[in-house]
């Protein structure tokens, strides 16, 4: 095994928020599944992933270049240079150059590579969480947060994601959070 | 060839590596050769196989150990992995290294290992290189199989049973600063006995260290194109060089210091430097570690040489008790050799590790009697906590639903890198998952449910 893993990298503000909205189970699983989905989104932002969409779709859904030009697969993977230093971005690129290699093409493609790329986010943020649950000393809360975690962010909301990066930008417009402004609007009652 | 200017929001950093008494440019950070970056005379000597040192190999020499000295002296940033790495280096022949047959190649394997952006620009040399006179090495009278070689289970058991497949056509070449052995006679007869550079910045600010594997396999290829070697043997078993790409954490770069993808751009590149075409090779990609050890057993009815490996990555100077090296016991590397020597049933001395006994309910009681001040906390804490969940989350990859996308996403990067269709990736990789789980569970399965290995994985 090469030198590594030391252990993970610290947890931005977002994410430290989901840890603790899962760990307390006053917190409803909508309320841990609308937190998530807001990291993920975070996180899309902080790695380019809008603009790359944008530069994956034209290539996608460009008819002409397989015919005349380079291959589809060939001239995304030339996009490849930019996303270094971008995780998500590099592994948006892999999983869309996969769908179209597994028959998939133009937005169906790209939506197949989004929703398995924030799958990806998703699953190596559950266990950032994890690790840090423990390393914070509470292993008699860890089983039920594995349990909440493995119940929030589904497919579908990577599908919905997908839809958001995938619609011009100026379309897109900031979700508002819930905000509880009062006692009757405060914890949810299960 | 300069790659085009910076044109992201990445962290940079600007190195200008100098010969001794030249000016570096100003603002950027200077690493001096003879200084910071030291390639030794008297060890080069290990890789002089003709009459004349090939000025290229020396380049590589000074390559190899820069780009560690950038990778080692910027901090990465806690939002987003990626640098932006400015370097600055001198050569005898930068028309060769600027071009683009060289440039692409070494940006691209540079970005894909370390997960940073390069922008490497070669200068000419003010001093040519004076080449120490060649070696006289016992080298094969046939084609050669190159093996990297460290102090790791995998290398010994590995080299077992790769010396009963080439005999002695096995070539090792050793990573680490350790000799092959006390002889003096070995270490003058043997090529590649030693690394021939040092990298001694004034203060190490990154941990992660991604750039060893560049090191590592750069030695490798430079010992193939001196011996004409077709093939190097990559040793790491399934677990080591998969398990770090598949289960990354949060937001922090996949590690492909021994994956295929990798070592397949590192034979583009030493095909591109030197003219010489390799393949890497990875016998026991398939294998988990305890299968390997086995075979090896299986062949030297011995224990002795692969319990005197060393696994942890931890240095010396943590891992001391009552002024005796050993391993730490529990970062993923220690706990990984454990699950392995458990699978295997070997019997190895509770007096190897730091952390002697992980069949104790608080973490800081495992720990040797003379070791200074165990606590549930700190670094050695962190690095337990993030071995045990490391083959943990890699043992139920399979099994939960989420990673699927990651699986299926290096089966494609595999597939490609290893020329085997996806189908039949998915096959070797699900029963190396699930023999690696197999072995996991039994290990974990050994010691008590209120041990803290056990609580760190089912809670209390």
């Amino acid at each position: 095994m090469p030198d590594g893993p030391h252990k993970s990298l610290p947890m931005s503000r977002r994410w430290r928020k989901v840890l603790y909205l899962a760990g307390l189970p006053a917190f409803s699983l909508e309320e841990v599944d609308h937190a998530f989905c807001a990291s993920l989104r975070a996180d899309c932002a902080k790695e380019r992933v809008a603009s790359l969409v944008k530069e994956i779709l034209a290539i996608a859904c460009d008819g002409q270049g397989s015919l005349f030009g380079e291959p589809t697969v060939e001239r995304l993977q030339g996009l490849h240079d930019s996303v270094v230093g971008y995780p998500l971005a590099s592994a948006l690129l892999d999983c869309t150059t996969r769908a179209i290699v597994h028959g998939h093409s133009g937005r169906s493609a790209v939506t197949w590579g989004i929703r398995d790329a924030l799958d990806d986010r998703a699953s190596r943020a559950v266990r950032q969480i994890e690790e840090h649950c423990l390393r914070a000393n509470s292993t008699n809360g860890i089983a039920a947060l594995r349990r909440r975690l493995h119940q929030v962010g589904s497919e579908l909301h990577y599908s919905q994601l997908a839809q958001e990066l995938l619609k011009p930008q100026n379309e897109n417009r900031k979700t508002p959070g819930e905000k509880q402004r009062g006692l009757d609007d405060g914890v949810l009652l299960k | 060839m300069v790659r085009a200017s910076k044109t992201n929001d990445l962290p940079e950093h600007r190195v200008d590596v100098v010969e001794p008494r030249v000016r570096a440019i100003d603002g950027w950070t200077v690493c001096q050769i003879g200084e910071h970056l030291i390639v030794d005379s008297a060890t080069i000597h290990s890789y002089c196989l003709a009459e004349e040192l090939d000025l290229a190999v020396y380049d590589a020499f000074v390559l190899g150990p820069a780009v560690r000295f950038c990778d080692l002296t910027k901090r990465r940033s806690s939002a987003v992995w990626g640098r932006y790495m400015c370097l600055r280096l001198p050569v005898h022949d930068p028309d060769r290294w600027n071009s683009s047959e060289v440039s692409k190649p070494l940006h691209g394997v540079l970005g894909l290992l370390t997960g940073d952006q390069w922008n490497i620009q070669f200068v000419p040399r003010k001093n040519r290189f004076k080449p120490p006179s060649q070696g006289r090495f016992s080298i094969p009278d046939s084609s050669a199989v190159v093996m990297p070689f460290s102090d790791g289970l995998d290398s010994s058991a590995v080299a077992m049973l790769m010396e009963q497949e080439y005999g002695s056509r096995l070539v090792r070449v050793r990573l680490g600063h350790r000799a092959f052995s006390n002889s003096r006679r070995d270490r003058t007869k043997r090529p590649f006995a030693f690394v021939p550079f040092q990298v001694s910045p004034k203060r190490t600010l990154e941990s992660s260290a991604r750039s060893r594997g560049f090191n590592f396999m750069l030695l490798c290829g430079i010992a193939a194109h001196l011996m004409d070697a077709e093939e190097i043997v990559v040793p790491e078993s399934g677990q080591g060089a998969l398990g770090p790409v598949l289960i990354p954490v949060g937001q922090a770069y996949e590690d492909y210091r021994c994956h295929p993808v990798f070592t397949d751009r590192m034979s583009g590149l030493v095909s591109a430097v030197f003219g010489h075409r390799v393949r890497y090779r990875y016998p026991r990609l398939w294998y988990t570690k305890g299968e390997t050890l086995k075979a090896a057993r299986s062949i030297s009815g011995s224990t002795v040489d692969l319990l005197s490996t060393r696994s942890c990555w931890r240095s010396s100077r943590h891992v001391s008790v009552s002024g005796k090296q050993r391993q730490c016991g529990v970062c993923a590397a220690c706990m990984l050799r454990r699950m392995s020597i458990h699978t295997t049933s070997f019997r190895e001395d509770p007096r190897t590790y730091v952390w002697e006994n992980l069949n104790v309910e608080r973490f800081a009681d495992g720990a040797a009697a003379g070791f200074r001040n165990p606590q549930d906390s700190g670094a050695f804490w962190e690095h337990a906590i993030a071995g045990v969940l490391h083959l943990e989350h890699l043992a139920a990859l399979y099994d939960r639903g989420r990673g699927k996308t990651s699986i299926d996403r290096q089966c494609y990067l595999l597939s490609g890198s290893l020329e085997v269709p996806e189908n039949d990736v998915h096959k070797k990789l699900e029963r190396l998952l699930r023999q690696h789980k197999k072995e996991w569970s039994e290990f974990v399965d050994s010691l008590d449910s209120q041990s803290f290995v056990a609580q760190w994985i089912n809670g209390n």
